[in-house]
C-alpha cells in the first residue's frame, strides 16, 4: 500500500478479531472483536490486568498472536505498524529513546512540532529537551501530541492522561476531538470521567471478552464491577 | 515501510543504546585476542576469526539489551521498523566498527613496534 493511501479522504475502518492470549494457564483475551473507524474516538476500559495493553499491542502488531486478524478496510494488515500511514501507538512505558530531543523525535515521526503544540504554547521551550529532562507529565503530554499529529489514520493510546495535570487534560481532550476529524482514536485510561465524554464508542474488557457498551454506559460499568458508584 | 534515511537514523539511535555492550565486547575481543596475537607475531590473517568471534557474541548483546531495556522498541515500531530490521542494521554497523577498531589497533601496533 502506498504511503498516502490511508491519508486520503474517506472513512477507514480498523478491525481486529481472533485475538486469543493467555499467560500461563490464565486466559487473558478470548473472543475479541474490535472496530474503530476514522472520525471516531473509541474508549477501552477494564480492570487492572484485564488485557487492555495486551490488546492494543496486538492490534499495533508488536505482539505476535497466531490467529489474530487485524484488517483495515477489510484488508489484512499484520503487523499493522509496518503498514505506512496506518497507525501509531503510545505505550504505558516511555516512548522516546533517551538520547533524542522532542524536536528530533518529531522530525523522525514527520510531525511539525510547532503545529503539534499550537494549543500548548508553554510547552514549546521544552521541545529541544530530552524526555528525561522534563517532568513525567510534560513528557507524556508532548509524546501524546506528537503521535496525535502524526499523519496516521489511527492512533492507539495506552493511558495518555497519566501524570498530565488537569488543565492540560482538558486541553488534550479538546485536541483529541479536533484530531478525530482526520483520524480514529482508540484509547484506554482509568480516568474514566475524562474518557467517557470523549468517546463515541466504549468497549469494556471483562473476563477476556470485549463488550461494546451501549445505552447507559456508567450503569453497565457498575454492573460489570468497573465502577462502584 | 520506512525510508532508508529513517532506517539509518533509527539504527544509529538504537546503536547508541546498545553501544555499552557492543563496544565493551569489541574492546574485550581486541584486548584479549588481537593484542596478544600481535605481540606474539601470529596476528596475520586473524581478522576473519575475530569477526566471527564478534558475531558469535551478538546473542549476548541482544539478551542484555532485552533484559535491561525491554521497552526500547516502541519508538522504532512507530517509525514502521521491526526488531529484525533494527538488529540487522546494528549487526552491520557494529561489525564495521569492530573491523575498523581491529585495523586501527593493528596499524597502531605495527607503527609503535
Amino acid at each position: 500500500m502506498s504511503q498516502t493511501s490511508f491519508l486520503s479522504a474517506g472513512p477507514h475502518v480498523l478491525e481486529a478479531d481472533g485475538i486469543r492470549v493467555s499467560f500461563g494457564t490464565r486466559q487473558v483475551l478470548t473472543g475479541v472483536y474490535l472496530r474503530v473507524q476514522t472520525g471516531q474516538i473509541a474508549g477501552l476500559l477494564g480492570r487492572n490486568g484485564s488485557g487492555k495493553s495486551t490488546l492494543l499491542q496486538t492490534v499495533f502488531g508488536a505482539r505476535a498472536v497466531p490467529d489474530a486478524s487485524v484488517r483495515v478496510n477489510g484488508q489484512r494488515a499484520v503487523p499493522a505498524f509496518q503498514t505506512p500511514g496506518l497507525l501509531n501507538y503510545l505505550p504505558q512505558a516511555p516512548l522516546l529513546p533517551e538520547h533524542l530531543s522532542l524536536r528530533q523525535a518529531a522530525r523522525l515521526l514527520r510531525v511539525d512540532p510547532d503545529l503539534a503544540t499550537a494549543n500548548f504554547l508553554e510547552l514549546r521551550p521544552h521541545l529541544d529537551r530530552r524526555p528525561g529532562e522534563l517532568s513525567g507529565g510534560t513528557a507524556r503530554l508532548l509524546q501524546v501530541l506528537l503521535l496525535l499529529h502524526a499523519r496516521t489514520a489511527f492512533s492507539l493510546f495506552d493511558e495518555p492522561f497519566t501524570g498530565v495535570m488537569p488543565v492540560h487534560i482538558e486541553a488534550l481532550a479538546a485536541e483529541m476531538q479536533l484530531a478525530k476529524q482526520r483520524k480514529g482514536l482508540l484509547l484506554t485510561d482509568h480516568r474514566y470521567a475524562e474518557v467517557l465524554p470523549l468517546c463515541d464508542v466504549v468497549y469494556l474488557l471483562h473476563q477476556g471478552r470485549l463488550l461494546k457498551l451501549e445505552s447507559d454506559v456508567r450503569e453497565q460499568l457498575r454492573d460489570y464491577g468497573y465502577l462502584t458508584s | 515501510m520506512s525510508t532508508v534515511f529513517t532506517w539509518l537514523r533509527a539504527v544509529g539511535l538504537f546503536y547508541r543504546s546498545v553501544a555499552p555492550f557492543t563496544v565493551g565486547i569489541s574492546v574485550l575481543i581486541v584486548g584479549a585476542g588481537l593484542l596478544p596475537a600481535l605481540v606474539e607475531g601470529v596476528a596475520s590473517g586473524s581478522l576473519p576469526l575475530l569477526v566471527l568471534l564478534k558475531l558469535v557474541t551478538a546473542p549476548v548483546v541482544w539478551y542484555l539489551a532485552e533484559r535491561t531495556r525491554p521497552h526500547q522498541y516502541w519508538f522504532y515500531f512507530n517509525l514502521g521498523i521491526s526488531r529484525r530490521r533494527l538488529w540487522a542494521g546494528v549487526a552491520a554497523l557494529d561489525t564495521l566498527l569492530f573491523v575498523a577498531l581491529a585495523e586501527a589497533v593493528r596499524t597502531g601496533f605495527v607503527a609503535w613496534k
